[in-house]
């Protein structure tokens, strides 16, 4: 019996530099076939530097990267695995959605045939097939994200790479993504998506890896995410009026909280209730710290987000 | 805030080094080039071939052609056992612009006399009619000199030009093929085709980087594709687009003005695929040097114009000075209206067509190599 492999994308101690900058710094990170993972992470953290050598088109300085057991770079092999769905509509606006599917599929290695069948099976399944002989530029802004994620999908790879996968999309239509990415799910593709939406890797993925400066700083379920950054605690935001002095701030931070956003708001873990709130804000006040609004809250990704990073994510 | 506007679009330019050369260095090498070619066809500075068979050999067509030869805008070509066929065959050829057979027939000079009467052919490419009238009109002048000094005392002397009647000495002789009194059409066809034929490979070149900018090359070569399908399959798209292009220009010259393309169709095909390769191999590696969509068009255009102001496709380049004709070699446009013209014009059997068309495939194999060479840069974008 051969065994069939849990692990889909392996990546050890990837390490890539950029003249002086390191991109990479040392990450490892796996994905498991059946799973959704996430890279969150802010603007230069090293997400597309990550994907981009998963994706063979950037050779590391060292480390290994796998998919399946194929090592990225050493031949052709990866690339017949893995599915690529950049975060632009890498599609010609003036083909049909069938048309689309079909060149994708021939530049994906599948004859005529199979990619005529593997076009007609994606657009039913992407519910696009009263659509699919409309040329892409007149399909809505959800359909082509729709029809973008067919299009990586088409010679059935066992890893699927999304940058921004719902970027520009109102709320239904990323709903209807979030339930195409589950149905890939079950079909047994691992699925790695960077995204800048905590919320929509909070809503999907089974698995966070957060990035900063190159390196992965945090990793796990979301729920062993918010676990790990604020135990029983509740988050708690401070907004100030204005933004504090030298010693203000050294009085913030030796309560544990840590500034976001200019400076005016704070946020922190807060163990107890509304009582230790209060002593808190009675706190600040005493210090002669302005307070315009106190927040406390169930943690979340976002928290755990701003405690890792000191940075707010923001789609 | 109008000096902040200024300062914005100098700080652009200032900082964009392509946008500098455009602006700035390529009008002047523009107006170099023009200046030059429009100099050499309207100026002093207009010089034509033309090859020479003496096939009389006396003193008067000895002073005849002395006196041709003193203006400055004829240069010989061939020597003193050059016959009358080597002419039309060096007129054919192009080598020559224009040729001058001084022959004799059986008339005798003077009634009653022994000499022969002397008469000229003026051998005419059709295409380089200019230059045919220019030897005409120095011919005429020539003849007068060449009266003036050989006659004595309103006598005529040895083997004299006869008659007071130019015209009736001088007469012209197309050097042609079949389609003779069409080729002017059909290099026209030939030298717009390649203008167009390299505009559209440029323009069609441009969806490299478009795909780029879109992702979907990223796309592409992260999976089981890799750039050489993608630069292959647009350089024989560009090569069939061209054939087709090139097809319809001569389908009009030949349903508008007769250009004979039925009868020359297996030569037309031949150059006309070297030419649309060339064009593509050119355009893609053009393309594929490039970092953006502007940065390609403006260089592709550019050179495009260049090309086609060297090769002879807005000027013939016989009207060019000698050392622009021999750049002109380095350009597409050149072999394939030469290919073009040695089919139309010589009527040349295919094997004369070996060297343009493989002179313009070997430019379209190097250039198709080196944008598949390219396009792996692209890899890591």
């Amino acid at each position: 019996m051969v065994a069939v492999p849990d692990i889909v994308l392996e990546i050890q101690d990837a390490k890539r530099r950029f003249g002086r900058r390191a991109a990479l710094s040392g990450i490892s990170f796996t994905v498991r076939v059946g799973e959704i993972s996430a890279l969150l992470g802010p603007n230069g953290a090293g997400k597309t530097t990550l994907v981009r050598a998963i994706s063979g088109r950037l050779p590391l300085d060292s480390g290994i990267i796998r998919i399946l057991g194929h090592r990225v770079g050493s031949d052709g092999a990866t690339r017949r695995l893995l599915g690529l769905v950049p975060q632009s509509i890498a599609l010609y606006p003036h083909l049909t959605a069938r048309e689309n599917l079909h060149v994708m599929g021939r530049l994906s290695g599948l004859s005529s045939r199979q990619a005529a069948a593997a076009a007609d099976d994606a657009l039913a399944r992407m519910d696009l097939a009263e659509r699919a002989n409309d040329r892409t530029k007149n399909l809505s802004a959800g359909m082509q994200r729709r029809l973008n994620i067919a299009a990586g999908t088409l010679h059935r790879p066992r890893l699927l790479l999304l940058d921004e996968p719902t970027v520009g999309v109102d709320l239904r239509a990323r709903e209807r993504i979030h339930d195409l990415l589950r149905q890939l799910r079950q079909e047994g593709i691992g699925i790695l998506l960077t995204t800048h939406d905590l919320d929509q890797a909070a809503e999907i993925a089974d698995r966070i890896g957060i990035l900063s400066q190159g390196r992965l700083i945090a990793e796990g379920t979301p729920e062993s995410l918010i676990r790990t950054a604020f135990g029983e605690a509740k988050e708690l935001v401070v907004r100030l009026a204005r933004e504090p002095d030298a010693g203000g701030r050294a009085f913030l931070e030796g309560q544990g909280l840590t500034a976001i956003r200019g400076k005016k708001d704070w946020s922190g873990r807060l163990p107890g209730g509304l009582t230790e709130m209060s002593v808190l804000g009675a706190r600040l006040s005493q210090r002669g710290l302005a307070i315009e609004e106190v927040l406390l809250r169930e943690p979340s990704l976002r928290g755990v987000f701003l405690r890792l990073t000191g940075e707010e994510l923001t789609p | 805030m109008s000096a902040a506007i200024f300062r914005i679009m100098l700080l652009r330019l200032v900082r964009d080094r392509g946008a500098l050369v455009m602006s700035f260095l390529l009008p002047a090498i523009f107006f170099l080039i023009f200046a030059t070619i429009s100099a050499a066809t309207t100026g002093q500075d207009m010089v034509f071939k033309v090859a020479v068979a003496d096939e009389v050999g006396n003193e008067t067509a000895k002073r005849l052609q002395r006196a041709l030869w003193d203006e400055p805008a004829l240069t010989p070509l061939g020597t003193a056992s050059t016959s009358g066929d080597e002419v039309r065959d060096l007129v054919r050829r192009g080598t020559a612009d224009v040729g001058l057979i001084v022959k004799s027939n059986t008339e005798p000079a003077v009634p009653g006399g022994e000499q022969r009467r002397t008469f000229l052919v003026l051998v005419s490419d059709p295409t380089r009619g200019v230059a045919a009238r220019l030897l005409s009109a120095q011919v005429h002048k020539a003849y007068l000199s060449a009266r003036r000094d050989g006659s004595v005392n309103g006598k005529p002397s040895e083997g004299y030009l006869r008659t007071a009647d130019l015209d009736g000495l001088l007469t012209r002789e197309d050097v042609a093929g079949r389609s003779a009194g069409l080729n002017h059409i059909a290099y026209h066809a030939g030298a717009v085709a390649v203008l167009f034929l390299l505009f559209s490979a440029i323009h069609g070149a441009l969806t490299l980087l478009e795909e780029k900018e879109a992702g979907i090359l990223e796309r592409i070569i992260s999976g089981p594709g890799s750039t050489l399908v993608l630069v292959n399959g647009k350089f024989l798209y560009l090569v069939a687009q061209g054939f087709v292009q090139v097809g319809v220009i001569f389908l009009v010259a030949w349903l508008v003005h007769g250009v004979d393309l039925p009868g020359h169709w297996i030569g037309w095909a031949i150059i006309t695929v070297s030419a649309a390769a060339a064009a593509a191999g050119m355009a893609l590696a053009i393309t594929a040097a490039c970092s953006t969509v502007g940065q390609a068009q403006s260089i592709g255009n550019v050179a495009v114009l260049i090309f086609s102001a060297l090769g002879g496709s807005m000027v013939p380049r016989f009207l060019m000075p000698p050392w622009l004709q021999d750049i002109g070699w380095m350009t597409p446009n050149t072999w394939a209206i030469e290919g073009y013209a040695a089919i139309f014009w010589r009527d040349e059997p295919v094997a004369a067509l070996l060297l343009p068309a493989g002179v313009l495939l070997g430019a379209a194999a190097a250039g198709l190599l080196l944008s598949q060479w390219l396009a792996t840069r692209l890899r890591g974008v």
